[in-house]
């Protein structure tokens, strides 16, 4: 599936056809792509899905930082956005580590070639929403960066600490909103518990990909096996969710039509999100 | 969307080195100390505090004076200095 799709594909950002942008000094195509299939490597991938997931997860929180419950609520949105931008930028260099130019791949994919997981497709509908994702999607995010930063990969292990630090607040920030939103037994109640449940299959199987890339990254000790990762979302997030109803260990992941290249199922982010991450209204201000 | 919290004033204190005493920062509101915590520390981001500190402005008891933001947790029969 890769000759039909235009320029900014990311195959075409493999080293081989960087053009004109400063280059990586890692060999070429060593470790950043599969040189058969022109497919991101299973590292690779894996960082690109978690940058991506954070970039749009930032811009989801943005959508919030007016119009929330309370001022204090929208500036932690606001904070809790600011943070999400800051990881995905640090997780985009870590692809420069492995040949990628991350001016391109943060500034030049299309919507179909983003690897963000399928709920932050679509803005939040309401605040409901928006705190079913910090629980759910934001905390898929940290039990993958837990993993990544006790794997073997020396740039994950010396820099998701601070990001998990930082999430930490996220945590807590989701766990108290979603667990008062679950007890005031309101509409609220129902629209949360129906945001999450729908949030959970597609993200369950974004953080559990059973796919054989997933498997050559674990077998390369890059993060945990499936099980270690499952029991720990499972601690995570099973009492919170447990709140509103939800049994976590009754949800399967969804994945139906599953995209190993992209790590998720079918559909993209939509277009004004990803111009918005891709900075097109600011091309001609960036500064390298 | 009706969220069912009721929000309380906390107090904010922090310090930005051990030796340092915790100093007045500010107060936010919050339906809970747990939300408190967060949105003090990520209303009050300025400094890379060492340690900061939120306390329900109900459980602030003025000593010497009957007027401010404490005045109503004045125990009764009291009055000032």
């Amino acid at each position: 599936m890769g000759e039909e799709r235009a320029g900014g594909d990311f195959r075409a950002m493999t080293p081989a056809r960087r053009q004109g942008r400063p280059t990586a000094s890692s060999p070429a195509g060593a470790t950043g792509t599969n040189t058969t299939s022109g497919a991101p490597a299973p590292l690779a991938r894996h960082i690109l899905s978690l940058a991506d997931t954070k970039r749009l997860l930032g811009i989801r929180y943005s959508d919030w930082l007016l119009g929330s419950p309370s001022i204090e609520t929208g500036i932690a949105a606001s904070s809790m956005s600011q943070d999400e931008w800051g990881h995905a930028r640090l997780l985009y260099a870590m692809l420069k580590r492995l040949g990628f130019d991350p001016f391109e791949v943060e500034h030049e994919r299309p919507a179909a070639r983003y690897y963000s997981a399928p709920a932050l497709d679509l803005p939040f509908a309401d605040w409901a929403h928006f705190v079913a994702a910090v629980v759910v999607v934001d905390g898929a995010l940290s039990v993958a960066l837990e993993s990544f930063a006790d794997g073997n990969f020396a740039l994950a292990r010396s820099r998701v600490p601070k990001m998990l630090a930082e999430e930490e607040y996220h945590r807590r920030f989701g766990t108290a909103w979603f667990t008062r939103l679950a007890a005031a037994g309101s509409e609220g109640t129902a629209r949360l518990r129906d945001a999450a449940g729908a949030m959970l299959p597609t993200t369950l199987a974004w953080l559990l990909p059973a796919d054989e890339v997933h498997d050559a990254l674990v077998a390369d000790g890059h993060v945990w096996p499936e099980d270690r990762v499952r029991d720990r979302c499972r601690r995570r997030l099973r009492d919170t969710l447990a709140t509103a109803g939800i049994d976590l260990d009754a949800v399967e992941p969804a994945r139906d039509r599953w995209d190993p290249e992209r790590r998720r199922g079918p559909g993209a982010p939509g277009e004004e999100a990803v111009e918005r991450a891709r900075g097109d209204l600011n091309r001609d201000l960036f500064v390298e | 969307m009706r969220t069912g919290l009721d929000e309380g004033v906390y107090e904010v204190f922090a310090r930005k080195s051990r030796g340092e005493p915790l100093r007045h920062i500010g107060y936010i509101d919050a339906p809970g100390d747990e939300l408190a915590r967060v949105y003090a520390w990520k209303t009050y981001d300025e400094e890379n505090w060492f340690e900061m500190c939120v306390v329900p402005r109900g459980a602030v008891i003025p000593v010497n004076r009957v007027e401010g933001p404490w005045a109503k947790n004045v125990p009764e029969g009291t009055s000032g200095p």
